[in-house]
C-alpha cells in the first residue's frame, strides 16, 4: 500500500508495482495529466513532486511513497482561476490546450522556486513541455506577466 | 504500465542489493527514468537503491563529489551557484534540455545506461572521474576503465588535476541527440580525448602535447569511426571527419 498527498489529500494506492503515476492518475480521474510519450518528451505528464516538476509517466507508483503531488485540477475551483491561468487565458496562450497544464505547472514551480525569474529561466522550464499549435511566444509571455506581479499561489 | 514488474525489492544494505543483482530478470532502480521509458518485459524485479545512495553533491575548487543518488538538476543548482563557468553544466542541459527528466535523472542512472551520446558521460569520460563502485566491498576504479559491474555509489573528479577542457559536438539541432561529441583535458604534458555520439561505445586516446598534429587528429578519427555506423545521419567517412574536425577543434582550443 502506498500512501502520499495529492492535491493535498492524503491518498492511499493498491496497485500493481509497475504502475506508473500517470496510469494511476488518469485512473483516478485526474485527466489534467496527459500521455504524450513513455519516454517524458512532450512534458505532456508534468506533475509537481513536493514542488519539483517531473514526468508522472516515467515514475513507478512506489517511488511517490511519502511525497506530496499537485496536479493543475488544485488550480482552479469552478470558474474561479489561478491567476497564471488567468495570464494564459488573457494572453490567448492556449489552443488546443493538451499542453497548457504541463506549462502551467512548469511556471508555477518556478516561480516557487526562484525569485525574480527572468525570461530565459521560463524557457528553461518550458523547453521540458512541447506544444505544436500555439508555440512558446505567448506563453512565455503570459509567464512574465504573471510572474512581474510577484503573487505565485 | 509497466506490465512484466512482479516485485519491487527494497534491500536494507548494498550487499543485500548485490545478491539481488545476481538474478537474470532483475536490475538496479534509482532515478528511474531510462528504465521506465525503456520498460524491457525481460525485466520482472526492480531493486530499489534511493535509499541506499545518497543524493548530494559537494563541490570545491579541490574536488566535485557526486552521490550516485544526485540527480542531474541537483549538480546543476548547487553547481551553478559556485562556479557558473563549469563546463558540465552546460553539457547536462545539452544532454537532457527538460527540467522534469533533471529532476528524475541521477548520476548513478546516467553513467549504469552508459548512453555514449550523453555529453554528461563525455565530460566525466574526459575529466577521467573516480568511481566508488561496491561490489562485495567498496572499491575506487576510474570510469574510463569502469566495466560496469556492481553499484556506482559516488563520482569524484578533481579540477585542479587538469587545466584546461573542452568539448565539441555535432548534431542536426542544438537541442538534438549529437552525432559525434569530442571532450578533451589537457593534463601534465598531454592531451586526452574521449570521442562519443550515435557510437556504440565512448572511446579515449592520448597524444603528447609535443606531438599534437592534424594528423594526429585523422588518425584518432580512423580509428574512432570504427566503433560508429553508417546510417541516416550520415556515411562512415562524414562520421570520419566530423570526428576529426571535433578533435582538431578541441585540441587547438587547449
Amino acid at each position: 500500500m502506498i500512501q502520499f498527498q495529492l492535491n493535498g489529500k492524503q491518498v492511499s494506492a493498491n496497485v500493481r508495482p509497475g504502475t506508473t503515476l500517470l496510469d494511476f492518475l488518469r485512473d483516478k480521474g485526474y485527466f489534467s495529466v496527459k500521455y504524450g510519450s513513455d519516454k517524458g518528451e512532450t512534458g505532456a505528464d508534468t506533475i509537481l513532486v513536493d514542488g519539483n516538476m517531473m514526468n508522472a509517466s516515467l515514475m513507478l507508483i512506489h517511488t511517490v511513497s511519502g511525497k506530496n503531488i499537485e496536479t493543475v485540477e488544485s488550480f482552479a475551483h469552478g470558474q474561479d482561476v489561478h491567476p497564471l491561468q488567468d495570464s494564459f487565458i488573457e494572453e490567448g496562450a492556449i489552443q488546443c490546450g493538451y499542453c497548457t497544464p504541463g506549462m502551467v505547472l512548469a511556471i508555477e514551480s518556478l516561480a516557487r522556486e526562484k525569485d525574480n525569474p527572468n525570461e530565459s529561466d521560463v524557457k528553461d522550464v518550458l523547453a521540458g513541455v512541447y506544444c505544436r499549435c500555439t508555440g512558446y511566444v505567448k506563453p512565455v509571455k503570459a509567464a512574465m506577466n504573471y510572474l512581474a506581479t510577484g503573487e505565485p499561489k | 504500465m509497466w506490465y512484466s514488474i512482479k516485485t519491487v525489492e527494497k534491500p536494507s544494505t548494498l550487499k543485500e542489493a548485490v545478491v539481488s543483482l545476481k538474478n537474470i530478470d532483475t536490475t538496479l532502480f534509482s532515478g528511474g527514468s531510462y528504465l521506465v521509458a525503456d520498460k524491457n518485459p525481460n525485466i520482472q524485479s526492480l531493486i530499489d537503491i534511493n535509499d541506499l545512495v545518497g543524493d548530494g553533491v559537494i563541490a570545491s575548487i579541490d574536488g566535485v563529489h557526486i552521490d550516485a543518488g544526485a540527480t542531474l538538476q541537483t549538480f546543476l543548482d548547487i553547481v551553478y551557484s559556485i562556479n557558473p563557468e563549469c563546463r558540465l553544466l552546460k553539457g547536462i542541459k545539452l544532454s537532457c534540455p527538460s527540467k522534469q527528466i533533471r529532476n528524475q535523472r541521477t548520476f548513478g542512472g546516467e553513467i549504469g545506461k552508459g548512453r555514449p551520446n550523453s555529453e554528461v558521460m563525455l565530460f566525466l569520460h574526459a575529466v577521467n572521474a573516480d568511481l566508488t563502485v561496491f561490489t562485495d566491498t567498496e572499491r575506487s576504479v576510474s570510469i574510463r576503465d569502469w566495466d560496469g559491474s556492481g553499484i556506482v555509489t559516488k563520482i569524484s573528479y578533481f579540477p585542479k588535476r587538469i587545466s584546461g577542457i573542452e568539448l565539441e559536438r555535432f548534431s542536426l539541432l542544438e537541442s538534438a541527440p549529437a552525432i559525434v561529441i569530442v571532450s578533451g583535458v589537457k593534463r601534465k604534458n598531454q592531451f586526452e580525448f574521449s570521442v562519443g555520439g550515435t557510437t556504440n561505445k565512448i572511446q579515449s586516446f592520448t597524444c603528447l602535447i609535443e606531438d599534437w598534429s592534424a594528423e594526429i587528429s585523422k588518425e584518432f578519427a580512423g580509428n574512432a569511426v570504427k566503433e560508429f555506423s553508417a546510417d541516416h545521419l550520415g556515411s562512415l567517412d562524414y562520421k570520419e571527419n566530423l570526428i576529426a574536425t571535433a578533435v582538431n577543434r578541441v585540441g587547438d582550443a587547449l
